[in-house]
């Protein structure tokens, strides 16, 4: 469990699928990840990935529900690369919940557990340019912007451009 | 499959290439920015094996470069194709004898072809270190352009190293 100023990041647990189901049947929160709107199967699935990978050893998969006041709001997690030390780094917040800062919040308290509990060397994170609301939580949580690579991902019958975001743990202590 | 450009012949990969193949990657020079140590006999076998494994099953393309006339490899350019397999990552190397001649442009630019014409791929990239300027300087001589440049990504001979990454699409091959 993580805690910050105003959330509670926690494992997830299987009776937070109605909760996180809210979020990613959402098209607008979707639109610029691989996926398609989650139907209920998918929902479940994550959920079930999650609690897997918390369980699994060496744990690979961190993917955690983002809590105010009790109620998952959330999520944010990573996976750790072919390289353990590295991992990539995502977050997702409520449509009714956003404009609060709550995703940066939450991102940079995972960051700090990613580098001072876990111990990795770097975390990145990439989304696509148009996606300007989670490019700036990158920016402000102080990773620095890496690569534009142009045309590298096929997703909903079209090929995207993705900004890649990147910090080092040596720029996290600093 | 056999490509010829103005100087060289791209040919398939034979077990018998080893030979050439460990007298090249045997060299630390070489291997110095590559993500593999000095190879020797048994290195070099089954890395010729592998491509011409990888070759059968279409994921990795990767030809010898010869000169004509002559059948021994000098270096190598090849391709593996991502999880979407219209992407590609593109590789090149020529032995230390044959540098400074631009054959590294000249073998990658015909694979490129290869890759954009013949397979109709949508994307090739690449990357290197920012301390191997050869390897940079030739993707820019391709026409492949700059993308970022990637800190401490990959940890390589005992050290954290950053990427340069390049790419070109077909539109900008085509262009």
């Amino acid at each position: 469990m993580i805690a910050t100023e105003r959330l509670v990041l926690r494992e997830m647990v299987e009776s937070d699928w109605p909760a996180l189901h809210a979020i990613v049947s959402l098209p607008e929160v979707v639109r610029y990840q691989t996926e398609d709107a989650f139907d209920e199967e998918a929902t479940r699935a994550t959920i079930s990935l999650a609690i897997d990978g918390a369980a699994a050893e060496p744990r690979l998969l961190f993917d955690l529900a983002v809590t105010l006041d009790g109620a998952m709001i959330g999520r944010v997690g990573m996976r750790r690369g072919e390289d353990v030390r590295t991992a990539s780094l995502w977050f997702e917040i409520a449509p009714l919940q956003h404009g609060r800062g709550y995703g940066a919040e939450a991102a940079r308290a995972f960051l700090g557990y990613a580098f001072e509990t876990v111990g990795l060397h770097r975390v990145s994170a990439d989304c696509d340019p148009r996606n300007a609301a989670s490019a700036r939580v990158m920016e402000k949580i102080g990773m620095r912007r890496e690569a534009h690579l142009v045309q590298n991902m096929f997703i909903k019958g079209e090929w995207c451009d993705s900004l890649v975001f990147a910090m080092l743990a040596s720029e996290w202590r600093r | 499959m056999t490509l010829a450009t103005e100087r060289l012949v791209l040919r398939e990969f034979a077990l018998d290439d080893w030979r050439a193949m460990l007298a090249i990657h045997s060299q630390p020079e070489v291997v110095r920015w590559l993500m593999f140590d000095v190879m020797d006999e048994a290195g070099a076998r089954a890395y010729v094996q592998r491509i011409i494994d990888g070759v059968r099953d279409q994921v990795v393309v990767e030809l010898a470069v010869t000169l004509p006339g002559d059948d021994t490899l000098i270096g190598r350019t090849g391709f593996r194709r991502g999880e979407d397999p219209r992407i590609a990552e593109l590789w090149f190397t020529i032995g230390p004898a044959h540098q400074g001649k631009g054959y590294a442009v000249e073998a990658a630019r015909a694979l490129l072809g290869y890759a954009f014409e013949t397979l109709g791929l949508h994307r090739v990239w690449g990357d290197c270190d920012p301390r191997n300027p050869a390897s940079a300087g030739v993707m820019k001589k391709l026409g492949m352009r700059s993308e970022g440049h990637l800190v401490q990504n990959v940890f390589i001979k005992g050290e954290w190293c950053d990427s340069l990454v390049f790419a070109m699409l077909a539109e900008e091959w085509f262009r």
